[in-house]
């Protein structure tokens, strides 16, 4: 009988004693969320819903009294425009050549830089400096450079040949982009390699040494692997930014990139979104592109994150494997 | 002292003369006084008649008072402005923030903001319901917005402005006239130029033309554009493969528009007069203007893909000596000449060597038409939250303060005829090109067909597809049938959907 009091009084007590503070702990916790939560909301969730529904629809930024449903029209569309699939091509192609000569060159330079060379803090600053150069500036002072009539290249190129007229941004537009897109970013990925360089231990590389391994095979077999986790982010950073790149074709061809006018060679496949957004107010069908590009960038990353077990040194799952 | 005995005569002479001293002294105070009496009456009757007059003053004033303000009660009484926030999408070179802040502070409780030109977030605003009360634009995005009914119908407002009046407006503003949008011209009112200009004149800069031995075209006759086109392959200069100077400079993002006021000028048209179709593939006249275009790149007499500008654009090449010919229209003075307030202009030997001619003319037998062919100006949102507010900015901006120094500034035609007269001409440079402008504007009444199922504006949507088969063409990827063959089936889409989302 007793117990049967106990037992039914408990849980009144409980209710009574306990429960303020597990509201006043919720209401921190949704307090403390909020903002966050708001925010993504209205700047992500919302914006994300409202993109896929505009996807579906006939929206050309004006008619929105009078949009059209269209089901999935636009994404079947995408599927049989040759446009679509050849600057598809384009930007798969720019990226295969701009990640990695970017990845490479910026650690090259990052190795280079980290030994003590006379000038060093000079040459950080020097090669860092065109990360600083806003896109724009970047782009006009290389096409100023590669200009065929006028350039600074074909300038020089004519004291040997008078009269050369090199069409680099035509005849050689993707090395020439390249160029330009490699040089403009070879700073900021040569800082953060900088950064994962002089975080290995010294005495890591020490050992080797005395242990009678040579340079090559301290870079091959410590550096490199410790190194592999700041090669995945770059990989992973490198090839989003890349297959977005739209700026600096368009700045680079000025005026008539706005239209398309770019050299085919760089059409790049956000360059062909932008022409049906705004020169044809196909914003539904745009949108749906550009869904599609992200589709592709997260099934990219994805891949590269599933190949990164074989590849990529954590040093906690070594030493979790160890124990 | 009394000693003789005072006489009875003596005694009455005494009295008489004491009496007559009595009554004298009597009757002096009278005297003074009635002459003060006298005095004070008239003072009196001065200040009754002062106050007579104020009196009756104040009565007058009272009955005008009440006269007038019987006629001001009886009359349409204007509105009591109240507190309105006008949002104004236009750059800061045409609207400064002096000017907003002169116009906050005259026209209180109206507040103007500025906003830069942005077609993503005009269209951003337009979705969220509340786009800016009034947008800057080109002629060829009128008849899509009216499509779509996004400018408020001004009609009412011009027709009893006393700044913007009807029969002022310069012929420009027919672009913003119209009753149905494939029906430009004539009609109700949607906006107005805030300047603008003949725009297929033609800059020349004679030492070039020296140099190559040509005399410069005169500039009171047009032209040909089979001259033009002779004369950009004359002054061409090469070195080796090098282009040193191109012979003509053309603005691509207008390729469209040339062909259609070339083809207006015969009575042709790239379009159906439906604007259903779009009529360049089989159609011998438009494919001629087409060819201009492509044989000038073709031969590197023009810049293009393959031979681009230097500069970027075709503006500070011709200011260099690098283009003989531009054609640019006459805003483009404000660069050739500068104006009063800037040092721009031709650089080095070229400097004082640019003359504007009139626009040629594509057939000899054509029609004499300098048209603009951009017509920039601005509307005003039909969604607009104070529609009085708006107009007050409106009629502000093109025919007040703001009006009168761009007309003065030189960078445009003005966009009311009674302006015409401030169009600068404090130098030579700038009294040729006036004289040729007002020629010009004799023949520029003509309002180009733009179609309303087609993204105008820039860019636009006949020049995206010119652009993204011109390099390849060019490089002869494609023959110039083929090139013409993609666009129309491009085009032919384009207006279809247009046609979809609108009808």
């Amino acid at each position: 009988m007793a117990t049967a009091e106990v037992a039914v009084a408990q849980p009144e007590r409980t209710a009574r004693h306990i429960a303020p503070r597990v509201v006043r702990r919720t209401v921190a916790f949704y307090a403390f969320v909020a903002p966050w939560l708001i925010c993504f909301v209205a700047l992500d969730i919302i914006p994300i819903v409202l993109g896929v529904l505009t996807s579906m629809t006939d929206y050309d930024g004006l008619n929105l009294a009078t949009v059209k449903w269209m089901g999935l029209k636009n994404y079947a569309r995408a599927f049989t425009d040759s446009d679509v699939a050849y600057s598809f091509g384009r930007s798969v192609l720019w990226s295969a050549i701009n990640t990695p000569t970017w990845i490479v060159l910026s650690f090259t330079l990052a190795l280079i830089l980290n030994q003590a060379v006379k000038g060093r803090d000079f040459f950080r600053t020097l090669y860092y400096l065109p990360s600083v150069v806003p896109v724009v500036a970047v782009a006009r002072i290389w096409a100023i450079f590669l200009d065929t009539n006028n350039g600074l290249l074909n300038g020089i190129l004519s004291l040997f040949r008078p009269g050369t007229a090199v069409r680099w941004l035509s005849d050689y537009a993707l090395p020439a982009c390249t160029a330009i897109s490699v040089w403009g970013g070879l700073g900021g990925g040569m800082i953060i390699f900088l950064a994962g360089l002089q975080g290995i231990p010294q005495e890591l590389e020490e050992a080797a040494l005395i242990d009678g391994a040579n340079k090559l095979r301290v870079f091959r077999h410590i550096t490199i692997p410790l190194m592999t986790p700041l090669i995945f982010f770059q990989l992973i950073m490198a090839l989003i930014t890349s297959l977005q790149t739209f700026a600096l074709p368009m700045i680079v061809y000025g005026g008539g990139a706005m239209t398309g006018g770019v050299a085919r060679a760089v059409y790049l496949y956000v360059i062909n979104t932008y022409r049906h957004i705004f020169a044809f107010q196909r914003f539904g069908y745009g949108t749906a592109l550009l869904w599609l590009m992200s589709i592709v960038i997260m099934g990219l990353t994805l891949v590269v994150f599933r190949t990164a077990r074989y590849w990529v040194y954590y040093e906690s799952e070594a030493a979790g494997g160890a124990a | 002292m009394f000693a003789k005995k005072l006489s009875r005569r003596d005694l009455l002479k005494l009295s008489a003369i004491g009496a007559a001293g009595t009554v004298l002294a009597a009757c002096q105070p009278q005297v003074v006084e009635k002459i003060v009496k006298e005095t004070v009456v008239v003072e009196k009757e001065k200040q009754v008649q002062v106050e007579v007059t104020k009196v009756v003053e104040k009565e007058v004033q009272k009955e005008v008072t009440k006269v007038v303000e019987k006629v001001i009660t009886q009359a349409p009484q204007p509105k009591a402005k109240a507190a309105s926030e006008v949002a104004m999408m236009m750059w800061g070179g045409e609207l400064s923030d002096d000017e907003i802040k002169q116009y906050n502070t005259d026209h209180a409780p109206y507040k103007l903001s500025r906003l830069d030109p942005d077609q993503v977030r005009y269209f951003a605003m337009l979705a969220a319901g509340n786009p800016p009360d009034i947008y800057r634009l080109q002629a060829p995005e009128v008849p899509g917005l009216l499509a779509r009914g996004i400018p408020l119908d001004l009609t009412p407002y011009f027709e009893t402005s006393m700044v913007l009046k009807i029969d002022d407006l310069a012929a420009a503003n027919n672009f913003y006239k119209g009753n149905s949008p494939l029906d430009i011209g004539t009609g109700k009112i949607w906006g107005m130029v805030k300047d603008w200009s003949p725009d297929c004149t033609i800059w020349v800069n004679k030492l070039v033309f020296q140099k190559a031995g040509l005399t410069p075209p005169p500039d009171d006759k047009p032209i040909t554009y089979d001259q033009v086109f002779e004369f950009a392959q004359k002054l061409t200069k090469k070195e080796g493969d090098r282009i040193l100077i191109w012979g003509l400079g053309v603005e691509w993002g207008w390729v469209e528009r040339f062909w259609e006021v070339w083809l207006e000028a015969i009575g042709k048209s790239l379009f159906s007069n439906d604007f259903s179709k779009f009529q360049l593939q089989g159609n011998e006249d438009a494919v001629k203007c087409a060819k201009w275009h492509f044989d000038l790149a073709k031969n590197n007499n023009v810049q293009n893909p393959l031979s681009p500008s230097p500069r970027g654009w075709i503006g500070p090449d011709f200011l260099a000596g690098q283009i003989a010919m531009c054609q640019y229209g006459f805003w483009y003075s404000g660069m050739v000449t500068g104006t009063a307030n800037t040092e721009t202009g031709m650089e080095g030997e070229n400097k004082g060597q640019a003359i504007m001619i009139p626009a040629p003319l594509w057939t000899d037998k054509g029609k004499r038409i300098s048209t603009t062919i951009t017509a920039t100006g601005s509307i005003c949102s039909r969604i607009t939250k104070d529609p009085d507010a708006t107009w007050d900015v409106f009629q502000w901006y093109n025919g007040q303060e703001p009006a009168v120094t761009r007309a003065k500034g030189g960078w445009g035609v003005p966009g009311l005829k009674s302006f015409y007269p401030m169009i600068p001409e404090y130098n030579e440079e700038r009294k040729q090109v006036k004289r040729v402008l007002m020629e010009e504007i004799k023949n520029s009444e003509w309002v180009v067909r733009f179609n309303p199922f087609l993204k105008g504006g820039e860019p636009a949507a006949v020049g995206a597809s010119w652009a993204t088969y011109f390099e390849r063409t060019l490089k002869g990827e494609f023959s110039f049938e083929q090139m013409i063959g993609n666009i129309q089936k491009e085009i032919d889409v384009a207006i279809k959907e247009g046609m979809d989302r609108i009808l």
